[in-house]
């Protein structure tokens, strides 16, 4: 029973983390009109960053924290330039193209430069490893209450702003008909940026989850996470938010159980054996696509 | 409600729009060639021309949209020419599309809401107020999907979109296109309650009889040029015209 919650909980860890990231891709990919494959690679980028403010501040946690996520908005916003031109011309494949040679390039970067190459490990304390809450064998640490409460905050918020406010109706009004959104006097130039600010705030809080989840990163983590979160976009249908909420948590949970009750190399063969059969009987994804 | 408007001139006896030598060219195709208008304040103006001869151009030019321009667009005495859409829409210019532009997967408030993007939200409320007064079937339909209104209501959500954003100028391009004769009455009774009360009218008509009804003055287009302009009255009864635009029209 205990170890069925333990599969649950980290279920949920990895679901949350998952659903940040494919929320911030889909964000990218609806307003941007990009298919921001090195999405997660700055996510890691930002990992790094947060490891080096660290050992610089002797492990002060909370400008690590800071860092990550200001990092992740700064990395955002840098990119926005290199896709504009792209963008305007709906050259979905070519932006493809583009973000997997920034993917290259930061994975190389991150596997030579920083650290010779070697893995990276985060202070214990950032990993909140003290137990909080517990039944029987399961428990539950600080960390990992904070990032499947804050994933949801997070997603939550990121929902609440597009769907309930002005400006998160204008950046929906912008993916949705962009000709109309320009000609109805929105800002379209300043929105595409806030957009890019926007998937970088998910990117740099999930890069903080991610940190106290895993407690280290790897030049390689950028590519592995990059796959699972292109597979879970397709999966629920490229652009389609409320889609993309419930297939990362579906992956979170297939891999977690797989990882629990057989061995923990099938995970990623399962989540992908998943995603295969989908996309072969509905090609637009499960929940269809929205872009 | 104002009383009847007289055309006037703006301040400092400008016109309220001004096109100088205009010229616009897509590639080697020029969509616009030395175009000269001018529209003063309280006038319903109408471009009359068959499909292809630059009256969207001029429209969409006007308003930021489009290749770069040779030429002018002044309005309010403030040279427009090169500044960004945004920016001209909150000076007071709104562009009413062909095709409705409307935003259809969003609500009908939804979109109201947008069409006043720039104010604070108290002024937008307000003003959404007086829109469903006007517009009551926009009242009784505003939390319905945009799309799913019949082709005279979606125009009519145009508008009122239009209206939120408190224009000086109100373009419109080819209002009647698509709509049933009885919805185009009432859309061209709208056009005139709205020059009643106070709103200029920039409007591109193939329906010409309809549109020269309405009008005050109009500018005649043909490949990119204008070909005949003149009061109303004088086009209606125009040889050219008629032959041209009002022969085979219902």
């Amino acid at each position: 029973m205990e170890f069925l919650l333990a599969q649950i909980i980290n279920g949920l860890i990895l679901g949350g983390i998952y659903a940040l990231l494919v929320t911030g891709f889909n964000l990218l990919l609806l307003e941007g009109g990009v298919f921001q494959y090195a999405y997660p690679h700055l996510l890691v980028l930002s990992m790094y960053v947060s490891w080096l403010v660290l050992r610089i501040t002797g492990n002060n946690l909370f400008l690590g924290i800071v860092a990550a996520i200001i990092s992740g908005i700064i990395f955002g916003i840098a990119t926005e330039p290199i896709f504009r031109t792209l963008s305007k011309r709906g050259a979905a494949i070519a932006s493809f193209i583009v973000a997997l040679g920034i993917a290259i390039v930061i994975t190389d970067i991150l596997s030579r430069v920083i650290n010779r190459g070697i893995q990276i490990a985060f202070p214990e304390a950032l990993k909140g490893e003290k137990a909080l809450l517990q039944f029987g064998y399961a428990i539950i640490s600080a960390g990992q209450l904070l990032t499947i409460v804050g994933s949801f905050v997070a997603v939550g918020g990121i929902f609440f702003f597009l769907f309930k406010t002005k400006t998160g109706r204008a950046m929906r009004a912008m993916a949705q008909t962009p000709e109309v959104a320009r000609l109805m006097g929105l800002p379209v130039n300043a929105m595409s940026i806030y957009s890019y600010a926007l998937a970088g705030i998910l990117g740099g809080i999930s890069s903080v989850f991610l940190i106290m989840s895993l407690g280290s990163a790897s030049s390689g983590l950028g590519n592995s996470l990059a796959l699972k979160v292109l597979a879970v976009a397709i999966f629920a249908g490229l652009g389609n938010l409320g889609g993309g909420l419930v297939s990362a948590l579906l992956l979170g949970m297939a891999e977690s159980f797989v990882m629990g009750y057989l061995r923990g190399d099938w995970a990623n063969a399962v989540a992908f054996g998943m995603i295969m059969i989908i996309v072969m009987v509905k090609p637009r994804g499960r929940f269809g696509m929205k872009a | 409600m104002r009383m009847c408007w007289r055309p006037t001139l703006g301040k400092n006896n400008q016109p309220l729009l001004e096109i100088r030598n205009l010229s616009v060219e897509y590639g080697p195709v020029k969509a616009l060639n030395d175009i000269n208008l001018i529209v003063k304040k309280g006038e319903v103006i109408v471009l009359l021309g068959a499909n292809g001869a630059g009256k969207s151009t001029l429209l969409n030019a006007i308003l930021g949209i489009g290749p770069q321009k040779e030429g002018h667009v002044v309005f309010n005495g403030e040279d427009i020419t090169t500044m960004p859409t945004n920016k001209i829409v909150a000076s007071g210019i709104c562009l009413l599309p062909e095709g409705r532009g409307i935003v259809p997967q969003m609500l009908v408030w939804e979109n109201l809401q947008l069409g006043g993007y720039h104010f604070k939200n108290t002024v937008i409320n307000k003003d959404m107020e007086k829109v469903f007064q006007r517009f009551p079937i926009l009242q009784e339909r505003h939390r319905q999907e945009a799309g799913t209104l019949s082709g005279g209501q979606q125009q009519i959500l145009s508008i009122a979109r239009g209206l939120m954003a408190k224009p000086k100028l109100m373009m419109l391009d080819e209002p009647s296109l698509g709509l049933a004769p009885v919805i185009i009455t009432e859309v061209f009774d709208i056009i005139k309650e709205l020059n009643r009360d106070g709103y200029t009218i920039l409007l591109s008509e193939q329906n010409a009889r309809k549109a020269l009804q309405v009008a005050d003055r109009g500018y005649v287009f043909e490949k990119g040029r204008i070909v005949l302009s003149g009061d109303a009255g004088d086009l209606e009864k125009n040889e050219k015209v008629h032959h041209a635009y009002l022969g085979g029209h219902l």
